[in-house]
């Protein structure tokens, strides 16, 4: 019962309240605000966008630079496999009395 | 459709300023969000095609303004990463309140500690139900007009304003268990 007291006390807490009123130069910072927009600063300034960008660029090119490299070390490990692998089939290797007949 | 925004700011600002002393439960960041919002209806006042009524408009500018100061401000919260651990469906309500530091300057003196209460708890509940309580309940708006600033029907509101109450029932339940314990 106490409880059920409490919990609508609380919750009818805000009843009948007067509305709040804001600062006596409120009114004459909004205008100062709203005359000179241009004048706010950017949130991320240039400097930091061009750094990003250069960035961005950067690893852009890292990145190309990588898998031109990459494929050209894949070809190249091909390749040297086939040379390889072709030694298995020279006459040296191969049994030169073997006889098809037997 | 000709509105100047001289009507609008002097027909809207209590109501606005108001509003978001419940939303941000503090003076100076109720007037910063106050200012953002008549800053951004002078910008955006040639966009208004008078679809709704211009306090619909002013009022759905003012609600966005305050959830999106109150997401920014909570991002750089200390703790707020261990606030979801303790998060389940009763809305957290397994930590006790953390009471704001804050007096409407409107609330009367003997219902203050009671006010901080109910902020704390409204700060726990869903967006969505905290606007339709904030507005329905606490600002004592008709619940069509809250229909039309929310951009649902009348009877989500209704659902939203039901589940808000039953969401604060449950955490202010678990506060005056904790406060009975701490006692």
């Amino acid at each position: 019962m106490e409880k059920e007291k409490w919990i609508e006390g609380v919750i009818n807490s805000t009843k009948g309240k007067a509305m709040a009123e804001v600062d006596g130069n409120f009114t004459a910072r909004l205008l100062a605000r709203i005359e000179e927009p241009e004048n706010a600063a950017p949130v991320v300034s240039m400097k930091w966008l061009s750094a990003a960008a250069c960035a961005a660029c950067l690893l852009l090119v890292c990145n190309i630079s990588l898998l031109h490299k990459w494929n050209s070390i894949k070809q190249k490990s091909v390749n040297s496999s086939i040379v390889s692998s072709g030694s298995n089939y020279l006459p040296e290797g191969l049994d030169q009395d073997y006889n098809f007949f037997n | 459709m000709s509105v100047s925004f001289n009507d609008i700011y002097h027909s809207n600002l209590k109501r606005i300023y108001n509003l978001a002393l419940h939303y941000v439960q503090d003076i100076t960041d109720a007037e910063e969000v106050t200012q953002d919002v008549f800053v951004k209806v002078h910008k955006e006042l040639h966009t208004f095609k008078g679809a709704s009524s211009v306090e619909t408009w002013v009022y759905r500018i003012g609600i966005n303004m305050c959830l999106d100061f109150l997401r920014y401000k909570n991002r750089y919260k200390r703790k707020a990463f261990l606030i979801p651990l303790f998060k389940t469906n009763s809305g957290g309500a397994e930590i006790p309140l953390e009471l704001p530091d804050f007096h409407h300057p409107g609330i009367e003196a003997e219902h203050q500690q009671q006010s901080r209460v109910l902020y704390a708890a409204l700060n726990r509940i869903n967006e969505n139900q905290r606007t339709a309580f904030i507005l329905c309940f606490v600002e004592e708006i008709p619940q069509k007009e809250v229909a039309a600033i929310m951009g649902i029907s009348v009877k989500a509101v209704e659902s939203l304003l039901q589940r808000a109450k039953a969401q604060l029932r449950i955490l202010l339940e678990k506060e005056y268990d904790f406060r009975r314990v701490r006692k």
